[in-house]
């Protein structure tokens, strides 16, 4: 099965609209709880293979990464969350800990959770909206912290995937007035791709 | 929707039942409006935190609870109004939020009992946010056993890794090295893969041990195998080669990547100082050379490029990194 057959041009091009759309809402949610305005690019929507998965993932200056498993509306996929060198530091005053000392290991843990709950909760409530779905999801694990790698090298090489295509969303992350800097990336695997492009088709009906 | 007949309002058995759930649960329940007063306070909260619902429902969680981690609690309970949905905090980031006494002391050492909690935001009918709920539930079981398990775990895995680990510092020892450069060196040649191998020196180690003694000497060798581990992939081989010498395998990695992980070696070492009982800092500074796999080479001639790139470094001054050339 080709790239083409799994979407169409035109469901991608609603796709993307729709979460552009969703993220500028998040964007709203955010800049409440993060006590400044978030700067988002447009979200790159796109289908990847696993095999191709390498080339897309290989950036090297990670040094955090969640997961969230998420689901509703029939539709389930996974959220990886990748924070970009240790700038989510820079949060610790917005969410409640002491702002000038160093955080101990397990409150370092708990706060890159807690910005990657915020962060993933906003946007998957953000592309919900537009999907009129609201996605619930489980709690966050944390991949690893504080070890230089990529997010193809730390969960996807040397494992064999169960899936063969999947919708990846992107988001990145910058904040006006704290340096931070990190990445979403939804992953809407084959299994559920079906009920993705029902939605589209109701949604682009609608229109 | 016209689906009002087949739904109709349930009608309860027992009167009491919504009261009866909420109070018969083995999990506590606590809900707040938006300005952080109390609107519900279930049994289990009533009895671990030995306060009435009657004393607390209508005053301010923080003013009823001032141990409570105010700044923390609030931040996630106000983000969770924002966001409309939910959240979590598990033992094993903070062992618990609200400060209840653990109720097996006599067999236990626990102080606090361990919890798991569950935020969402409390919702009315047309969707509008109306307050935060509270879900605590009691882990300290599960926390003890697991703990349990980590610590047999670690304890056996000392036992088999003793033999191929370095005492000190806790990395591969010269001997898990031998074995491992060949069998590198053929999956290299199998899969025609790179790779690279670098020697690393503390510049000027022995200067540390005659100023500040031998402890603090280990003190810098365990912090220098920390910046090092932080600065390569899980899949990355580092040994302590003896005294103050490492050397690092990059398996599957080319000389030009390779070179951007010495580079960032030099920065992270020169960066971090190593403090020593909070009486001194010391500053230190890495030298390194760095060569690469060919098909064909020996292991013992890999590792002697490597180390004339290094002694090319000291010559050059120090603090640098130097790549091989034939």
């Amino acid at each position: 099965m080709s790239l083409t057959t799994v979407i169409t041009e035109e469901e991608l091009d609603a796709l993307k609209e729709l979460t552009n759309i969703g993220m500028g809402r998040a964007a709203a949610l955010l800049a409440e709880i993060l006590e400044q305005r978030v700067i988002l690019k447009v979200p790159n929507v796109q289908v990847v293979d696993a095999a191709g998965l390498q080339q897309q993932l290989v950036e090297r200056d990670s040094l955090g990464m969640t997961r969230h498993g998420f689901r509703g509306g029939g539709m389930s996929g996974e959220a990886l969350m990748v924070f970009i060198r240790d700038s989510y530091k820079n949060l610790q005053a917005v969410y409640g800990y002491p702002p000038a000392m160093p955080l101990p290991l397990a409150q370092q843990r708990e706060l890159l959770l807690e910005i990657a709950s915020n962060l993933c909760a906003a946007c998957l409530s953000g592309i919900g909206e537009q999907f009129d779905v609201e996605f619930i999801f489980s709690p966050p694990r944390l991949l690893c912290l504080d070890k230089w790698t990529s997010v193809y090298e730390h969960v996807f090489a040397d494992r064999d995937l169960v899936w063969q295509h999947s919708l990846l969303i992107d988001v990145h992350f910058q904040l006006e007035r704290d340096d931070f800097n990190a990445c979403l990336y939804l992953f809407i695997p084959d299994a559920t791709l079906p009920k993705v492009k029902e939605r589209i088709a109701v949604i682009l009906e609608d229109l | 929707m016209d689906d009002d007949n087949l739904n109709p309002t349930p009608t309860y058995a027992i009167p009491e039942l919504p009261r009866l759930v909420r109070d018969m649960t083995a999990i506590g329940l606590v809900a707040v409006d938006k300005r952080m007063n109390i609107l519900i306070w279930n049994r289990f909260m009533e009895i671990n935190s030995q306060q009435d619902a009657e004393s607390v429902v209508g005053r301010n969680l923080f003013e009823c609870f001032p141990d409570l981690p105010k700044a923390w609690l609030e931040k996630k309970l106000k983000t969770i109004m924002i966001l409309k949905n939910t959240a979590f905090s598990s033992w094993q980031q903070r062992p618990y939020v609200f400060p209840f006494t653990y109720t097996g002391t006599v067999t236990n050492d626990l102080e606090w009992m361990y919890q798991d909690c569950s935020f969402w935001a409390l919702r009315d009918e047309t969707g509008a946010v109306q307050g935060a709920c509270i879900s605590i539930q009691d882990v300290s079981e599960t926390a003890m056993a697991q703990k349990m398990l980590e610590a047999a775990v670690e304890q056996n895995l000392s036992l088999e890794e003793t033999s191929q680990r370095d005492a000190l510092t806790g990395l591969f020892n010269r001997r898990y090295f031998d074995e491992h450069i060949r069998l590198e060196m053929h999956r290299a040649q199998h899969y025609h893969w790179p790779f690279c191998l670098a020697m690393l020196d503390i510049d000027f180690f022995k200067k540390v041990n005659d100023t500040y003694g031998h402890d603090a000497g280990d003190e810098v060798l365990k912090s220098v195998a920390q910046t090092l581990l932080k600065q390569i992939r899980n899949s990355d081989i580092l040994c302590r080669f003896g005294g103050e010498e490492f050397v690092l395998l990059l398996t599957k990695m080319d000389i030009k990547d390779g070179t951007e992980v010495c580079e960032r070696i030099v920065t992270e070492i020169r960066n971090t100082p190593v403090e020593i009982n909070d009486q001194h800092t010391i500053h230190i500074t890495m030298s390194i050379g760095i060569s690469r796999y060919r098909p064909g080479i020996s292991p013992h001639d890999l590792l002697k490029e490597a180390d004339q790139a290094l002694y090319a470094s000291k010559q050059n001054g120090r603090n640098q990194f130097t790549v091989f050339k034939a």
